[in-house]
């Protein structure tokens, strides 16, 4: 995995602060995987509730605006999944593939 | 060309730009429907299928145009250095000059693209919730524009700017 403790520890009080504390967060992509260099920091969430689009929408914002003025200006994708939502290959890749944080 | 009439002409251009899709947009929230349901979206006929699909370009062209155009031609005309901004600073730019209501709500909009643009076949209620979604925040699109001329007429003296539809 190729963040620092720091930025882990970041994008966990993150998640958990904007998601709520059952959220669950991998980090999938080339920044999970040491051999590779550099790269977009892929973050996968699992919500623990489906909120309307809207909500979704705008917790997806919160989050990822925060995240970008706490990690830097790096580029960040987040990918979110709602329970009962049906299973994207993406989602499944970044289960699989990714590091729960 | 000295750079004042560089970030001008570049002004003009981007403005112009915005403005055609804003025409396009408000003349498709005329005319667009959406169907009540889910079901009545997937069965709808090909008139209203077009007229979604017209707006949903419309949209996004905007959307586009005032983003990653016509926020930094403004800020050059500020003397900003747009090149050296990420995407984010500009927005926050943007919010200060009162053109956004907020980052948040930008972002949130931005976040729709990825709906609007990908069909998931499986999930017809997702789409219909997409475009409700967009219908709500055109009018915010336009309403930027406009504040993006008032701006640009009361700095800048660009009096002769065509006024963006409301």
């Amino acid at each position: 995995m190729r963040i620092s403790p720091e930025q882990r520890e970041a994008i966990r009080r993150t998640v958990r602060e904007v998601f709520g504390p059952e959220a669950r967060v991998w980090l999938f992509g080339s920044r999970a995987r040491d051999e590779l260099r550099g790269g977009d920091i892929d973050l996968y969430v699992e919500l623990p509730q489906a909120p309307d689009l809207h909500a979704r929408l705008d917790l997806e914002a919160r989050a990822w605006l925060a995240l970008q003025r706490r990690l830097g200006e790096r580029r960040i994708d987040l990918v979110t999944r709602v329970p009962g939502e049906t299973e994207r290959p993406i989602d499944r890749i970044a289960r699989e593939t990714g590091i729960e944080l | 060309m000295p750079a004042d009439e560089r970030s001008l002409a570049w002004f003009r251009a981007a403005y112009g730009e915005a403005l055609r899709s804003a025409q396009a947009l408000a003349e498709s929230l005329r005319r667009v429907e959406l169907p009540a349901s889910a079901g009545a979206l997937e069965a709808a006929d090909a008139g209203t299928r077009e007229r979604i699909d017209a707006f949903v370009l419309r949209f996004l062209r905007l959307q586009d145009a005032i983003g990653r155009q016509l926020f930094r031609a403004l800020l050059a005309l500020e003397q900003e250095e747009p090149a050296q901004l990420t995407q984010l600073d500009v927005l926050d730019r943007a919010e200060r000059m009162g053109l956004v209501p907020s980052v948040e709500r930008s972002t949130s909009l931005r976040r729709l693209r990825n709906l609007l643009t990908h069909e998931y076949p499986e999930r017809p209620e997702l789409r219909l919730e997409a475009l409700r979604e967009a219908l709500a925040g055109a009018p915010l699109l336009l309403e930027t524009l406009a504040r993006v001329r008032e701006r640009a007429i009361h700095r800048h003296g660009l009096d002769d700017l065509p006024p963006a539809p409301a």
